[in-house]
């Protein structure tokens, strides 16, 4: 049986580094996007899910700097002027409703709710009324992408709960449920990372890395946000073990996943191999899938450790990555620290404090 | 502190010598009025109230007699110095009937007078320190006597405790320490007080033991009930329970004992349910003369209060209230078992629940007052009506609740009444769940449930059970159905979920362990089935079992 061999004390020095490294991230690398995805003081999906994890660290010890630190964040965006609402800009809502939920300040809640309401009532749909996955720099028609679930879904679902509006939770299910149809790859159980309606194909039907471990990430935590109907819970959690049974074997012996999971050649990534860390370890918690599994995400949460340097950088984390058309693509993605290898380290240490060997 | 001096004479020749010439200041003496007649005089005495008061006697108005007699009842502790122009014995006579503290003959000496007046000053400073003395000592005592009487509840506490506790001092020691607290008594006895009913709000779940928060109003509650009777309450606190010993001064006869005592546990329970909304239950010790049998009395009390168990009526328990053993007492009960099991079988369930009063006060009667015999014979009439439901059905899971779960019931059973309630409702349940027409399972279905029950675990199929008893799938499909009212695979699943809740307590177990050693290889299969029977998934029971 693995076990952690963790000290309480060690991983929490572990997260202050990782904390302290997210909120010292320099934009390094010269960036292909409009918006700065390194950079910590702007409103994107990237910085999103570093507010998400920060804000489960929150929750798990009380530290009210934290919540400070997060007010302050969103008290300084919503002065600077939001940027245009689509599935990536979304993101850092999910947090937002929580802090609502802490402080309850009403001018919180009027921006989650007027941009859950664009989410369920607005956004472009795609045939078949998926969200179609609309960014800053494109429009992406008629594209599905696995994202879509952890940056807005989850959000929808949250609000249908704290607003009591039922059929925000039945949008969020028919979302989980349409992009499941098209990016589940029944070979594996594992995820593409797109679908065209136009093209009618999954692109280079690439099994990217991060792409699975928001799934697996973002599924574990929905099951927790939204009370489901059996039946639509029991199709989540039997499509996360499949997943998580694929992972089982494509493992490597480091203990990581590599950017494109069924590619040998690929290179190990560090982001992807957190989250499904992560993942793992809460759904063998929350007793979504058997104990089994535990031994590989501990195996992957030690690999993660490793890759933390002494200034509290992830190491080996892909840099932005989008539609790739062709394998290749995805390995010749470029390596730096970034927000989301911090969220996601941070997100799996966090949840680690429950498996220490007390 | 200087004493203040009144000179009253006629003669201002006098007056004006006495007063310029005495050296006041040495004696520590000031000069606060004078006059030269008797009524001026009284009117400055009353006026000056002074500590020494010198006057001629013969004095037109009133004399000096007059006002040395004012002087007196005014003042009784001032002193009077008299000047006279005689030596008169009527004069000194009266004079010292009046109280004067002495007489100068005329003419007046100045170093005599001086010298009386030193005197007096000096009587008049010992007398004041006396008084002051005295009124120090008087505060001192009052506060001894004070903290002597607040302190007094918790020695007489102490005391009583360490009695029932059956740490009994020498005669001598005892008579010494009852003096000193006040304690009179000719009569003595004790009160075990417990809580009816557990009131999970006021203390922990299951215990029927007073909280010690309420330990202190329900003395004085107590203490109050029982001045009303001429009766002392003294409270104490032993193994959790509150105790009172009763402590009665007047030798009382039996009868009018027991009287006090039902009228007192009467007015005390109501009390005690209208300012607490607490029901409580007492136990009454024997009567005893001495304090040294305190010891005695608290276990007669606490055995009594153990018949509880046994005695579901009233809130006082009184000693004549147990049957002697022996009398009424049954050495026999295992017929009477045989008889139930039989009659399970054989008459409606309306019939067995009247028959039910029957068999409880048999069992009442063999324990004689133990618990543990009861609870194990009760135990026993549940276990039998289960095997008798398992011989007609053949399922062992047939029931909401599992065999273990069923003791424990019976363990936490808390009086005679309770588990006479207990069974009924588990014969009812067994009868009912039997009675769908009065039809026992047919043989087949009997056998089929059984070996479904047996072999759970394998990977058994509908088609596998029929070739064993060489039936038809779809026959046997109908009659479970028929018969049972689920069907092949919901059969299945209810004994496996049976088991693993069972199997999920234990710590040792994984969830996923659990449910492979059920039969459900998948794990999400497992999770399935669960959450639908149960309406929470295997791994949300085992962390509630492990908090229960």
């Amino acid at each position: 049986m693995a076990t952690l061999q963790l000290q309480r004390e060690r991983v929490e020095a572990l997260i202050d580094q990782v904390v302290s490294g997210m909120q010292r991230l320099e934009v390094l690398i010269e960036e292909d996007t409009p918006v700065s995805i390194i950079s910590m003081d702007k409103w994107d999906w990237s910085q999103g899910v570093g507010l998400f994890s920060l804000y489960q660290y929150y929750k798990e010890t009380g530290d009210r700097g934290i919540l400070a630190y997060l007010t302050d964040w969103f008290d300084d965006r919503l002065r600077e002027g939001l940027p245009p609402k689509n599935v990536n800009t979304m993101c850092p809502m999910l947090t937002l409703s929580y802090l609502y939920e802490e402080t309850r300040r009403p001018e919180y809640l009027s921006v989650c709710e007027e941009w859950a309401s664009y989410a369920v009532d607005d956004m472009p749909r795609t045939p078949e009324f998926g969200i179609t996955h609309v960014t800053t720099e494109s429009m992406n028609e008629g594209e599905l992408r696995g994202d879509t679930l952890y940056m807005t879904v989850l959000f929808m679902g949250r609000m249908g709960v704290l607003l009591k509006k039922e059929h925000y939770v039945q949008e969020s299910i028919r979302q989980f449920l349409i992009h499941l149809k098209y990016l589940t790859d029944t070979r594996t159980g594992l995820f593409f990372h797109g679908w065209s309606f136009i093209r009618r194909d999954n692109y280079a039907r690439a099994l990217w890395g991060r792409g699975n471990a928001w799934y697996t990430a973002g599924l574990v935590d929905y099951l927790g946000i939204v009370e489901l109907p059996l039946g639509f819970e029991m199709f989540l959690v039997a499509s996360l073990e499949q997943q998580v049974r694929k992972l089982g074997e494509l493992q490597a012996d480091s203990g990581m996943w590599r950017t494109v999971l069924d590619d040998p050649e690929a290179y190990e990534e560090t982001s992807a191999t957190a989250g499904f860390a992560y993942g793992i370890l809460k759904a063998v918690r929350k007793g979504y899938i058997s104990e089994t599994f535990l031994g590989a995400g501990i195996a992957a949460l030690q690999a993660v450790i490793r890759k933390i340097d002494a200034n509290g950088m992830v190491q080996g984390v892909s840099y932005g990555t989008r539609m790739g058309h062709s394998r290749q693509f995805y390995n010749r993605i470029p390596q730096c620290p970034m927000p989301y290898g911090q969220s996601m380290t941070l997100l799996m240490l966090v949840e680690s404090l429950h498996h220490l060997d007390e | 502190m200087k004493k203040s001096v009144v000179v009253i004479d006629d003669k201002p020749l006098i007056l004006r010598s006495i007063v310029q010439t005495v050296d006041w200041n040495s004696l520590g003496c000031t000069v606060v009025g004078q006059a030269e007649d008797g009524i001026e005089g009284k009117r400055i005495i009353h006026d000056k109230q002074p500590d020494i008061l010198i006057t001629d006697i013969k004095m037109p108005g009133m004399s000096g007699l007059d006002l040395a007699e004012y002087m007196h009842l005014a003042f009784p502790q001032s002193k009077t110095i008299l000047i006279t122009g005689y030596q008169d014995f009527e004069y000194a006579k009266r004079a010292v009937k009046l109280g004067v503290y002495d007489i100068i003959v005329k003419p007046v000496r100045n170093d005599e007078l001086q010298r009386i007046i030193g005197l007096a000053v000096h009587e008049l400073d010992s007398a004041r320190q006396e008084l002051s003395q005295r009124a120090e000592r008087d505060e001192a005592f009052n506060q001894l006597e004070e903290r002597h009487q607040n302190s007094l509840p918790s020695l007489r506490s102490q005391f009583v405790s360490e009695l029932i506790g059956g740490s009994v001092p020498h005669d001598d020691k005892l008579a010494e320490t009852t003096a000193s607290l006040g304690l009179a008594w000719n009569r003595c006895t004790v009160l075990i007080v417990r809580s009816k009913r557990p009131l999970a709000a006021v203390q922990g779940a299951d215990s029927l033991s007073i909280s010690p928060m309420l330990h202190g109003a329900m003395t004085e509650m107590a203490q109050l009930a029982a001045a009303r009777r001429e009766f002392e309450i003294i409270d104490s606190y032993r193994h959790d329970d509150l105790v009172l010993a009763c402590l009665f001064p007047k030798p009382l006869t039996p009868r009018e004992l027991k009287m006090k005592l039902q009228s007192f546990c009467h007015d005390f329970i109501e009390l005690v349910r209208q300012r607490h909304g607490l029901t409580i239950c007492i136990a009454v010790s024997p009567v005893y003369r001495q304090l040294q049998d305190l010891r005695q009395a608290y276990e007669g009390a606490s055995a009594l209060m153990d018949t509880s168990f046994f005695h579901t009526e009233g809130q006082v328990l009184f000693p004549e209230m147990v049957e002697p053993s022996g009398e009424g007492g049954k050495f026999s009960i295992i017929r009477d078992l045989e008889q139930f099991n039989r009659m399970l079988e054989q008459v409606s369930s309306d019939e067995m629940i009247g028959h039910l009063e029957q068999i409880i006060a048999h069992i009442r009667a063999y324990s004689e007052g133990n618990i543990r015999v009861a609870k194990g014979l009760i135990s026993d009439v549940c276990l039998a009506a289960a095997r008798y439901y398992y011989r007609a059905t053949g399922d062992e899971f047939g029931f909401d609740r599992s065999i273990n779960e069923v003791l424990e019931d019976i363990y936490r059973l808390r009086d005679m009444r309770e588990a006479s309630d207990y069974l009924a409702a588990f014969i009812k349940t067994v009868k009912t769940k039997l009675s769908g027409d009065d039809k026992e399972y047919s043989l087949v279905v009997k056998e089929s449930v059984d070996y479904i029950n047996g072999r759970f675990a394998e990977n058994i199929s509908l088609t596998a059970v029929a070739e064993h008893f060489g039936l038809s799938p779809s026959y046997l499909s109908r009659l479970l159905r028929a018969e049972t009212g689920i069907n092949f695979v919901d059969l299945v699943a209810k004994a496996r979920i049976e088991a693993a809740k069972r199997l999920l307590r234990d710590p040792r177990l994984k969830v996923n362990e659990v449910g492979e050693m059920v039969g459900y290889k998948e794990y999400a299969y497992f999770y399935q089935v669960f959450k639908k029977t149960e309406g929470i998934s295997p791994k949300e029971f085992k962390n509630r079992s492990k908090e229960s």
